[in-house]
């Protein structure tokens, strides 16, 4: 039987933090939800109105049709996906590579690619302009699928290695002593154990290019191929910033993401913990 | 099911959602930005109208700064309107979010890839004109019809942020600072003269606006971003002063220190201690929400407070108050429209210009800013009497009691002085750190050097 200080003990070191924790990681995404639910002059009243009463979604109607989230979340949408599937497959080859062979100057590699993480992006963008208008590809989703893989390689490739690490070489021996190719060995027994490392780079990248401002409004010059983070930044103007349409955008642009963190958590938790204790 | 099956889930619905904003929009390729009452704006993207004549259709860029929902669909209705109207010139109009728009500008502008025009806040000209970004618009308003429809001070606002006194800018819309308070509160306190006031007087309303028992303070005093530009405001207007007399400035001249001392003595009683970090939006939202019964903005908020009250009869628009000198000593900031100077389409792009600064323009467009227009034939325009707050500045502004303070927007580093050296300074003033008399000569000393080298190296070159 449980005793009264065991009880305790539970409540004081472990349900109360976790709900303290739990209230304090989801109360600005209630706020948000709130906020988006309600009409502008509701918003900002006192005394304050908690629960929308009545919900609209009045904002969610305007971001989407009027204000043009529709187009930006397809332009981020497709940036995403495309810079994720890249990403995600330059990075199993990169991380086999850094995890199974010895070469010279390994680590000086490795050194670099953890450099890259290190340099403000800011510093990147007239260069990139440069180079970038002079391939024609300015206001072109291919610049920032290009940047966006650049940007986010090194550290999935790190990330991998540590997944690839965590695979006993002899499944590939076994299967190159079937007649398995090199190739072949890394798709039928690498990848097929690597999924919780595939699903873990893949969510990183995603939420990295989804997210991802600078580049987009720096490079895009059309309205037409703006993305989602440019669309929210528009809708604060210089003295006004329609709350409920900038949460109704938030809530759009968040909703990818959650998706995709339901769907994959099982696989995410396992992936993390697998690459976190591997060399 | 294999782990591989149900990932599959994952492409497919990120696939579904792809398709489902490909077909769900209803919205034109290139639309957006509109609100739900205003007109719809064209697509971006569309191909423009063939020319009647042999000649090529010149396609202008047009980056609208002012590109939030409730602006954008009034810029681009007027872009659409202007294309509609034209068979050789075609304007794509790229809004721009207004807080990063001048580094993305800077981008342009280091890589040779500025577009023709672009819509300017005030305090961006003149360190755009000193990089010799802008066109110089003179030669075209020497022949331009229109020009005497601009009004002159705004003009002489804009001549002045060039050391060569050149204009690089059609004016579309000027502001002045401007104290909202609570009408109703004030009326509840016996003070009705506000429209009158003199600096003591607004002490005296914010004292008497305080009520702790009920948690209202008399004022919401902006700490936080912008506080340098609306403290630098009011200590001239007390002064009545120029802000460089002889080469040097008063900003931190006795009275004013004595009147900044005043000033800060509100915070934390008759202000909520919160201030310390307020910008606009907060000074607004304590306004707006009855914590506050007064604030030190411009006509830019004006929306913010409709939308909170709902009540015209609860806030009031104020000119700043009297000076000591018996005079309104103010500034006017100037909003407006401007040619890089890298076009390949000068005039077809002053031609644009001319447009959106044209009377029909522009009186929708400070109709919907609710700021001041800067076309004389508006003047006259029903709307501009009905709506008090503008009128009220108008009659202040035009006022022959009031002066100009000579605000040195004119200095490329002055924002930058406001924002990296007075504003953190003005912070630790309010914090008891330093002295009212540190904080104004700290002030004083950064805009003498920025003068200094304004007319060594750039008057002087």
């Amino acid at each position: 039987m449980k005793t009264k200080s065991y009880w305790l003990k539970r409540i004081f070191l472990l349900y109360l933090p976790l709900v303290l924790i739990m209230i304090f990681i989801l109360f600005p995404l209630y706020w948000t939800v709130r906020t988006s639910l309600m009409y502008e002059g509701d918003i900002v009243t006192l005394p304050i109105i908690y629960l929308p009463n009545p919900a609209t979604f009045v904002n969610f109607v305007t971001a989407w049709d009027a204000v043009g989230f529709d187009m930006y979340f397809r332009n981020s949408l497709f940036v995403a996906m495309v810079s994720v599937v890249i990403i995600t497959f330059f990075s199993i080859f990169t991380g086999y590579a850094l995890s199974r062979f010895k070469f010279k100057g390994k680590n000086v590699f490795m050194f670099m690619m953890l450099t890259t993480q290190f340099l403000p992006a800011a510093m990147l963008i007239i260069p990139l302009f440069l180079i970038f208008g002079n391939m024609q590809l300015l206001d072109n989703h291919l610049s920032l699928i290009i940047i966006n893989t650049t940007m986010q390689l090194s550290f999935n490739s790190i990330l991998m290695r540590g997944f690839v690490s965590g695979i006993p070489i002899e499944l590939e021996e076994a299967a190159s002593i079937d007649g398995c190719s090199k190739i072949g060995a890394i798709f039928y027994t690498v990848i097929p154990l690597l999924l919780p490392g595939l699903v873990a780079t893949a969510a990183f990248s995603f939420v990295g290019v989804w997210n991802e401002f600078l580049f987009a409004f720096m490079f895009m010059t059309s309205r037409t191929n703006f993305t989602l983070p440019i669309g929210l930044r528009m809708v604060i103007g210089e003295y006004v910033a329609n709350h409920g349409l900038l949460a109704a955008g938030s809530i759009i642009a968040l909703v990818p993401a959650l998706l995709m963190f339901v769907y994959l958590q099982k696989h995410l938790v396992s992936g993390l913990a697998a690459g976190s204790v591997k060399g | 099911m294999s782990k591989f099956k149900k990932l599959t889930f994952v492409p497919f619905l990120l696939g579904a959602m792809l398709l489902a904003t490909a077909c769900g929009g209803n919205t034109p390729a290139g639309g957006g930005g509109t609100a739900p009452t205003a007109p719809t704006p064209p697509p971006a993207n569309a191909t423009p109208a063939p020319t009647t004549q042999d000649q090529p259709v010149m396609n202008l860029t047009y980056w609208v700064v002012n590109s939030d929902p409730i602006r954008l669909p009034v810029l681009s209705s007027h872009v659409a309107a202007f294309n509609d109207s034209q068979d050789r010139i075609y304007v794509e109009y790229v809004p721009i979010p207004q807080d990063d728009a001048l580094n993305r500008i800077n981008v342009a502008l280091s890589a040779n890839a500025a577009p023709d025009a672009t819509d300017l806040m005030h305090g961006w000209v003149a360190g755009l004109v000193l990089r010799d970004a802008l066109l110089n618009l003179e030669p075209h308003l020497a022949t331009w019809a229109g020009y005497n429809e601009m009004i002159p001070a705004l003009m002489d606002e804009i001549r002045n942020l060039d050391a060569a006194g050149n204009a690089h800018m059609l004016p579309a819309t000027s502001n002045t600072h401007t104290i909202w308070v609570r009408a109703d509160w004030l009326a509840d306190q016996g003070i009705t003269n506000q429209q009158s006031w003199y600096w003591d007087d607004f002490f005296n309303a914010i004292e008497a606006m305080t009520d702790p028992s009920q948690t209202r303070f008399g004022h919401s005093l902006r700490g936080g971003p912008g506080s340098a530009a609306t403290i630098f405001e009011m200590i001239f207007s007390n002064s009545g002063e120029q802000v460089f007399v002889n080469g040097n400035t008063t900003i931190n001249n006795p009275q004013n220190v004595a009147f900044l001392e005043r000033y800060f003595a509100l915070f934390g009683t008759h202000t909520p201690e919160g201030d310390l970090n307020a910008g606009h939006m907060e000074i607004t939202a304590n306004f707006g929400t009855g914590i506050a019964g007064s604030m030190v903005h411009n006509l830019g908020s004006y929306q913010n407070h409709v939308d909170a009250f709902e009540d015209y009869d609860m806030f009031e628009a104020i000119p700043m108050p009297y000076s000591v000198l018996g005079t309104r000593n103010l500034s006017t900031s100037v909003h407006g429209y401007s040619i890089f100077s890298g076009t390949d389409h000068p005039e077809a792009s002053f031609e644009f210009l001319t447009w959106m600064v044209n009377a029909q323009n522009n009186s929708e467009w400070n109709q919907t800013l609710g700021q001041l227009p800067s076309n004389i034939r508006v003047m006259d325009e029903a709307w501009l009497n009905n709506a008090l707050h503008i009128s009220t500045m108008m009659g202040a502004v035009n006022s022959p009691n009031t002066t100009s303070f000579g605000h040195p927007q004119f200095l490329p580093d002055f924002a930058s002085i406001n924002n990296n050296i007075a504003a953190p300074a003005i912070q630790e003033t309010l914090m008891g750190l330093i002295t009212v008399q540190e904080l104004l000569d700290l002030w004083a000393d950064a805009l003498n050097e920025s003068l200094d080298d304004y007319l060594t190296n750039v008057v002087g070159r």
